[in-house]
């Protein structure tokens, strides 16, 4: 009987597959999945070497609150890397802190997701002991955000959200500005300002988080309804390259000059809340940089009981124009804001 | 000149603004200016009309969204043309719409 000759779809596929075959024989082919088995080997021996490693104790300050000891959160994060860096394995200590804020804990969630801070050199850690931080810090949601042995996972409580690809989230920002309306206020009736910070602290971030286009930074944002001042307090941060090492400084000499002791960050603030700074983006540069003139007027309302930026070395207090030369450098843009409803202060 | 179209921002557009470029995300400025507030403009012009805008009812209008709509418009189109054939209403707030007609004013940051 004659061989059914193979149509040519057939053909087609035979002939794919005994170049795909021949392809394979190659040594060139050989080595390079040779090589590709070895490295997964090797980084896998090397994963078991660092878990082997016993834990370094790394204390957290007991006031540990990076709004109001900012210099002292700062050495314990900037240690941490440090020794994240040397490939300690690290317990992320905070057991014995007296003072817990959100701010510390929105900082602390970016900063465990963050593989510049960990370099994959593996930590644990575990809530505080005090009774009434231990409940804050599980109410924040922080453990749906990390899934390492020494974290675990509990329910969500209040609103804590990562946004992985950088994006302004106009209903995000709407829900994140419900929930301490709702808290504080008692309403539901949208506040403009509340809004509109919440949007260019996003834009912001997507815009000058990364020098590089192609490079994009994640942002955080927490929400905290506290139950007993019944104010709400916003935690807005990316651990991108910060304000100042995102702009431009206009001149030569100046820009040469820019963060050495001649010409410290912390001269440029004003400009910088002047919106007279350009950033990197060349794009309509004429009628860009009013995001931040905004957010400074919106802070001298006296609904907003605290304002802070924290950028780079320097911090600055929005309700009291005062600023502060930081001991350590801070690789990123931190907005902190508390709400308060204003007919309670009459 | 009379009013003859009109564009609710919340309703033909989102309650909830966003940020300046398409690339920031949703509802942005660039998005606005490109689908809704140029094309009807233009035809304002045409026709000699005035297109009424209506700002209530919206959670916020940051001023890159402000800035990346209303501001390109004025930028391209001039301040003058612009604030004739454009008219704001804001029951809600009177607060948004000097905000908007000064960054139509002066589109160019100072």
């Amino acid at each position: 009987m004659r061989r059914k000759k193979p149509n040519s779809d057939l053909k087609m596929y035979f002939s794919i597959r005994a170049r795909y075959q021949a392809k394979r024989r190659t040594i060139k082919w050989k080595t390079r999945k040779k090589n590709k088995k070895k490295h997964l080997h090797d980084r896998y021996v090397k994963q078991q070497i660092q878990q082997s490693k016993p834990l370094t104790d790394h204390q957290a300050p007991k006031e540990f609150s990076f709004v109001h000891n900012t210099n002292l959160v700062l050495k314990y994060f900037t240690e941490a890397e440090e020794l994240f860096k040397a490939k300690h394995r690290l317990n992320l200590n905070i057991d014995d802190i007296e003072t817990l804020t959100p701010d510390a804990i929105s900082l602390l969630v970016a900063s465990v997701n963050d593989k510049n801070f960990h370099h994959n050199s593996g930590y644990v850690g575990d809530a505080p002991k005090k009774p009434e931080l231990k409940k804050l810090f599980k109410e924040s949601g922080f453990y749906n955000f990390v899934n390492n042995r020494g974290f675990k996972r509990t329910a969500n409580g209040n609103l804590l959200h990562r946004e992985m690809h950088t994006k302004v989230m106009p209903v995000l920002a709407m829900n994140a500005a419900l929930t301490g309306i709702r808290h504080t206020f008692g309403n539901e009736e949208p506040y403009e300002p509340l809004y509109d910070i919440l949007i260019e602290c996003m834009s912001n971030t997507n815009n000058h988080a990364s020098l590089k286009s192609s490079e994009k930074c994640n942002w955080w944002l927490y929400v905290y309804n506290d139950p007993i001042t019944k104010n709400s307090s916003y935690s807005f941060l990316d651990l991108g390259v910060g304000i100042f090492d995102s702009v431009v400084v206009q001149g030569y000499f100046k820009t040469l000059l820019k963060g050495t002791i001649v010409y410290k960050n912390i001269k440029i603030v004003d400009d910088l809340l002047a919106g007279k700074i350009q950033s990197r983006i060349d794009e309509d540069n004429e009628i860009r940089g009013k995001g931040i003139p905004q957010i400074v007027e919106y802070s001298k309302r006296r609904t907003f009981k605290e304002f802070y930026i924290i950028t780079n070395d320097v911090k600055i207090n929005l309700k009291t124009a005062e600023k502060e030369q930081l001991d350590y450098n801070f690789k990123g843009t931190f907005l902190y804001w508390e709400i308060q409803d204003t007919k309670n202060l009459e | 000149m009379e009013i003859k179209d009109t564009i609710i921002i919340a309703k033909d557009f989102a309650p909830t603004p966003g940020a300046r470029y398409r690339r920031d995300g949703e509802f942005s400025g660039e998005q606005f200016l490109e689908e809704l507030l140029l094309p009807k403009f233009e035809k304002a012009v045409e026709g000699n009309y005035i297109l009424k805008i209506d700002l209530d009812k919206v959670w916020g209008y940051p001023s890159s969204f402000v800035s990346g709509s209303f501001g390109k418009l004025s930028l391209a189109k001039g301040s003058d043309l612009v604030l004739k054939h454009i008219s704001f209403k804001s029951d809600e707030n009177p607060i948004r719409l000097e905000k908007i007609i000064y960054e139509i004013k002066n589109p160019i940051k100072k």
